[in-house]
């Protein structure tokens, strides 16, 4: 009997320690890209790909963009984030995931203004080197123009005593009509991050 | 005395498994508005009250209102994932997890877009935040 209680007394000591050793044990392992969970007060993947996200939802469903997408594919470019923050921060990241959203919502065709260099470049070694079919050498000056240009700005409030650190960011975003220069659509993406001692 | 000293260890070790769990629930929803919440592990301590779906623009707007069980803060995340006609998943590890907050007893209500016109269907997991 004695010998019985001994041995459930250490299966669940077992137990416990194993349950311990799988909470808390330090290890690397590969993580969850997607996952929400903060890790300081400062802009991370997640407020990227929230801020991405609401950004992209907000101006598919705005009516008057619905309207402009109905029957064709405008051409937008997006211009670099205003980064008002003290931190720094990968604007072109955020960016580049909302044209990605955005393209692949098939809803709007996107130019490039980052990648200008090498398009000359490429452009140029066509018609030079004479190693491409002239029939086939891409000509200067035939590329479509944007219609649209896509602007923002990221600005942050933070607040600081002892025991908090609070945080907000706040991330705004307007199409503007290139021709005419009405913003044709505008939204913003409030995050509030609070540290806690 | 070997009672109290048996059950604490089983408390404690239950305990501590326990606090390995995520709570977890998923809605499963077509175009027409239909859905089915399913539970998983412990369950998530929200009631759906109402989900809605049409097409804006070619694109799956979903759309679900939600009541928090706890009369505390509760936070929780989200991820919506999109299916075409045939089931497959569209876009499939894009959609990120989104930090939920409800405080006691709130009815709150999460939208969703489809990445493009091809979903007609759609899953929204649910996780308890503190959790992860």
């Amino acid at each position: 009997m004695i010998k019985k209680r001994v041995f459930l007394l250490t299966l669940i000591s077992g137990g416990l320690v194993a349950a311990l050793v799988s909470c808390s044990s330090p290890t690397v392992k590969y993580g969850d890209p997607t996952s929400a969970k903060p890790i300081s007060t400062d802009f991370g993947s997640n407020d990227l790909q929230q801020t991405a996200n609401s950004m992209v939802n907000s101006m598919l469903t705005f009516p008057p963009v619905v309207e402009l997408t109905r029957n064709r594919r405008p051409i937008i470019e997006v211009s670099k984030v205003n980064n008002k923050t003290m931190q720094h921060i990968d604007t072109q990241s955020l960016t580049d995931s909302i044209r990605t959203k955005l393209l692949r919502s098939g809803k709007f065709r996107f130019t490039d203004r980052s990648s200008d260099k090498q398009t000359i470049e490429e452009i140029r070694a066509q018609q030079e080197s004479g190693l491409n079919d002239q029939n086939t050498v891409t000509q200067f000056g035939q590329q479509y123009s944007a219609e649209f240009i896509l602007v923002s700005n990221l600005s942050e409030i933070k607040q600081r005593n002892e025991d908090v650190i609070d945080v907000y960011y706040k991330f705004t975003m307007s199409l503007k009509n290139l021709k005419t220069g009405i913003l044709e659509w505008s939204d913003e993406q409030e995050i509030r991050k609070i540290k806690e001692r | 005395m070997k009672k109290i000293l048996f059950s604490a260890l089983s408390a404690v070790s239950l305990l501590f498994v326990q606090g390995c769990w995520t709570s977890v629930m998923d809605v499963d929803g077509a175009a027409d508005g239909t859905s089915t919440v399913n539970f998983k592990n412990s369950p998530v301590d929200i009631k759906v009250l109402d989900t809605r779906s049409r097409f804006v623009n070619g694109l799956l707007q979903v759309n679900l209102e939600l009541e928090s069980g706890y009369s505390n803060p509760y936070r929780l995340e989200y991820k919506f994932s999109w299916y075409d006609s045939g089931g497959m998943e569209v876009d499939p590890a894009r959609s990120a997890w989104i930090p939920f907050y409800l405080n006691g007893r709130e009815t709150k209500t999460i939208q969703g877009l489809a990445p493009n016109p091809s979903a007609k269907a759609f899953k929204i997991k649910f996780r308890e935040a503190d959790k992860q």
